[in-house]
């Protein structure tokens, strides 16, 4: 009797054990099996428009997505928090460069220059922004935002509420990272409206490493175990500017621009080439969109009104501005590629990525705009498919572009095997 | 700031709609066969909770007294970081007694105090993402219940008791510079200001009282089989309270060409500091709320299979159905009235206990325990992670001499990992774990 319901009672509380099995949660990770690499549970970018995702002379949530560093960290399944920044953006980005016109929201006035919207509110509130990224910072901006020579903007409050690039990596504590600033460091120069290519806005070499090393002092003192340092790109390949001596022999007729139609392949007669931008002096100026390209649209839209390049302007980039850029582009890279030596981090080199394209990946005069017949190119791709709507800023197939290549660069250096973007 | 009103409270039905935390260890005899007693309550006085119809037939006079020692653990995982923050919890101390008195053999008299609901939870505050739903939190609710038992015939017995509820409620919180409004329409967090960025601890202390009622009857179906419930009508209670505030320096300094248009080096602190003086919306201040503490009751039986040894089994409900809305009303003017829905769940318990009684000296009990939630899957918080329970209960009375009994049980709390939230708002974004040891000792003495 007892023996029997002892069973039973066991049966019973058996079954009812059963019944009440364990319902157990768990958690749901972005990546359920990342990070691949235990290299990658926090990384970090740190560096300027590129990085943040600057596109076109704009940037919202659209263009941050592109990033290399935010396909990087999708390869290496880690979570990466972006300050997103609510559409249209701030500033919009370009649709057209020659009718200034920016992304714009249906049923909003049209975007300008000054157009900003707020960060974007995400469902998730980033715990803190792997990402650390800002326009326009140049390399003192990675440890500070105040001071002589630093370059805070409205977007470093949006990004960074009020810390630093620094600061909030190593809010991050990283175990993973990438830096890529110093481009700001000689773009400033090139690209001055007045002055293009002044000597004067350029960091010198000695302040930029002391900079540059300060930078990588703060991400010793975290928990990264490894980083890839990007050079500075040659900012003078990029399709923002155009040689001098291809306006003189398209205006000599020796060479030809990308148009729909003949017409649209010369310059108009209203639109003027000094002869100082005759090889093989033209050879070495660099005359920017703005100063160039631009005034072409502008002397086919006003046929009555000449106007034209002149190569001896200060506007333009002149031979020995050229070779002070690249000077200090190269001496840069020898910084940054000494400092990933020392420390053990990869380097990388963009500007070998973007020289090996094939010829004619990188236009060596926009496509402009036509009056004569339809020419999609120049709106939809002036710099072609490589530079965005701006001609400095990489467009999204280039950062895929960079991402594989710093995927490759990342596995060779610490044996990780991190896929390539398909 | 009418966002952090919200935040301030956000946790508290949660507190309150815990059938784990709402404590059923109110006796260390009853704690050793896992609370199972609707029945057969132990014969120490603390049916006045269990059973109020156990007190009938209770011969002479009996007190007992004891408490329950409670060793939590837990903690949080967050998914994105995969950063782990364990439950601070000290070691919480649960006492109860009772006291009865045989006035003739069919009627006794009785007083117990007892605390079904009570709770502390704590989480450190340095890193924890979910301090801004609520890093400390305790509530005590004291039930003071005189009761009588009535032998109504020689196969049933009928309870009842009155209960005074003497109830106390601590609520600590941080408050998120990011999800206040910094101009009208826009958020700090839309400026750029990182989530948690602490700028203000919040706590709120209030005490409120109200009465309930606890009836039930026991029928003695044979020799071997009884069968018993009791019912504890639900009491809605008025808190009345005090809000407070205090700064937390966020030492930030606006940079350059911020979105706010102020000067660079502007201190962060000094553009909320107004919102603490007299009159802002962080001053601190009078509170007042209203909470119902659901009905909850139990039927179960008792077969003796031996002489001595017994089998019971008990089904437990709480109707956390009826905590439908709780409003959150400040005396200052500039913090805006809060009414929260809190969607509630009614809770069931199936509790399975057998007590063997080995010697003259010596009873051995255990038990199993299993329970569902009050909570609903998207209100799962730092102030009570919860989820379904299984429990297990070992325990024994020992008589150290005629009027003497000791008593010790152990039970051991197993709740299931369930995911939960800890950012207002952003649903729920980790697992929270939570396991739990409790020690039971007491003593009853009989005159």
């Amino acid at each position: 009797m007892t023996r029997t319901t002892i069973r039973i009672g066991a049966a019973a509380l058996g079954i009812l054990l059963a019944v009440a099995a364990c319902h157990q949660d768990e958690l749901f990770r972005p990546y359920p099996n990342g990070p691949l690499d235990p290299m990658f549970t926090r990384y970090v970018s740190m560096g300027n428009s590129i990085t943040a995702g600057w596109q076109s002379d704009g940037i919202n949530d659209s263009t941050q997505l592109q990033s290399y560093a935010v396909l990087l960290a999708r390869q290496a399944q880690t979570p990466f928090f972006v300050p997103l920044m609510a559409r249209p953006g701030c500033r919009p980005p370009y649709t057209n460069i020659y009718a200034r016109t920016r992304v714009t929201l249906p049923g909003q006035p049209a975007s300008t220059d000054t157009t900003c919207a707020l960060r974007a509110l995400q469902a998730v509130p980033p715990p803190y922004i792997n990402n650390t990224a800002v326009p326009s910072a140049e390399v003192l901006d990675g440890t500070t935002n105040f001071g002589t020579g630093t370059n805070a903007n409205v977007l470093t409050s949006f990004f960074l509420g009020t810390l630093t690039q620094t600061q909030m990596m190593m809010k991050v504590d990283p175990t993973f990272v990438t830096v890529w600033l110093g481009n700001n460091d000689v773009l400033g120069a090139a690209t001055s409206s007045t002055n293009a290519g002044d000597s004067t806005r350029i960091t010198d070499t000695l302040t930029f490493a002391s900079e540059y090393r300060a930078v990588l002092d703060s991400i010793g003192r975290t928990s990264a175990q490894g980083g890839v340092l990007i050079g500075v790109a040659n900012v003078t390949l990029i399709p923002y500017f155009s040689k001098g001596s291809k306006f003189y022999k398209v205006k000599a007729g020796t060479d030809s621009i990308a148009g729909p139609d003949s017409a649209s392949r010369r310059f108009p007669a209203n639109f003027l080439v000094t002869p100082s931008c005759a090889p093989p002096h033209g050879d070495s100026v660099l005359v920017p969109f703005p100063s160039g390209a631009a005034v072409l649209a502008f002397a086919r839209a006003n046929p009555s009104i000449t106007v034209g390049v002149n190569c001896d302007s200060i506007v333009h980039i002149q031979p020995s501005e050229l070779v002070k850029l690249q000077l200090t582009v190269a001496a840069y890279n020898r910084v940054i590629s000494a400092e990933a030596s020392a420390r053990g981090y990869a380097y990388f080199d963009p500007n070998a990525l973007f020289t090996a394209l094939p010829a004619g990946s990188i236009p060596t005069f926009p496509n402009v705009i036509s009056t004569t017949a339809p020419f999609p190119a120049a709106v939809t791709t002036p710099f072609g498919a490589f530079f965005s709507l701006d001609g400095v800023h990489p467009t999204a197939v280039s950062h895929k572009l960079v991402a594989n290549a710093l995927i490759g660069v990342i596995n060779a250096q610490y044996g990780s095997h991190l896929p390539a973007i398909p | 700031m009418r966002r952090f009103a919200f935040m301030l409270f956000a946790g508290v039905p949660s507190v309150l709609a815990a059938q784990g935390f709402a404590v059923s260890e109110h006796n260390t005899c009853t704690m050793g066969r896992a609370g199972a007693a609707a029945a057969s309550p132990c014969a120490d006085g603390s049916a006045i909770y269990f059973s109020p119809a156990g007190l009938a037939g209770l011969a002479g006079k009996h007190l007992s007294f004891g408490s329950t020692f409670i060793a939590a653990s837990g903690s949080f995982t967050e998914e994105f970081t995969l950063q782990q923050t364990k439950l601070d919890n000290p070691l919480i101390t649960v006492p109860a007694g009772y006291a009865t008195y045989a006035v003739s053999p069919k009627l006794t008299v009785g007083i117990g105090a007892y605390a079904p609901y009570g709770l502390e939870t704590k989480w450190p505050v340095a890193g924890f993402a979910g301090r801004f739903l609520g890093y400390n939190t305790k509530i005590h609710s004291i039930y003071i219940q005189p009761t009588a038992g009535y032998q109504v015939n020689n196969w049933l017995k009928v309870g009842v008791g009155w209960a005074y509820i003497t109830s106390k409620l601590e609520l600590h919180q941080r408050v998120d510079l990011s999800t206040q409004q910094a101009i009208p329409g826009v958020s700090f967090a839309q400026l750029g200001i990182q989530t948690g960025t602490d700028f203000a601890d919040a706590s709120l202390n209030a005490t409120g009282n109200g009465f309930a009622v606890n009836f039930g009857a026991i029928i003695k179906v044979n020799d071997r089989l009884s069968i018993g419930g009791h019912w504890l009508t639900r009491k809605t209670i008025k808190y009345d309270g005090d809000a407070a505030f205090k700064q937390i320096a966020t030492n930030l300094t606006l940079p350059p060409n911020n979105p706010l248009g102020l000067p660079a080096g502007t201190p962060v602190d000094a553009l909320v500091l107004p919102q603490f003086v007299s009159g802002g919306a962080l001053s601190n201040g009078p509170v007042h709320t209203t909470i119902t503490l659901p009905p909850q009751g139990s039927i179960g039986f008792a077969y003796r299979i031996q002489d001595n040894w017994t089998l019971m089994a008990d089904y437990q409900t709480i109707i956390w159905g009826w905590f439908a809305t709780v409003k959150i009303d400040f005396d200052n003017p500039a913090t805006p009235d809060v009414t929260l829905v809190p969607h509630n769940k009614d809770t069931h318990a199936v509790r399975l206990g057998t007590e063997y009684r080995h010697s003259d000296k010596l009873t051995v009990r255990a038990g199993y325990l299993y329970h569902t939630s009050a909570s609903p899957s998207d209100f799962v918080t730092p102030l009570l992670p919860e989820n379904d329970r299984n429990e297990f209960t070992g325990g024994a009375s020992y008589r150290i001499s005629p009027r003497i009994v000791g008593e010790v049980a152990y039970q051991y709390i197993k709740q299931n990992d369930r995911r939960g939230e800890v950012l207002p708002g952003a649903g729920n974004t980790g697992v929270y774990t939570f396991h739990a040891h409790l020690f039971g000792a007491g003593v009853a003495l009989t005159f």
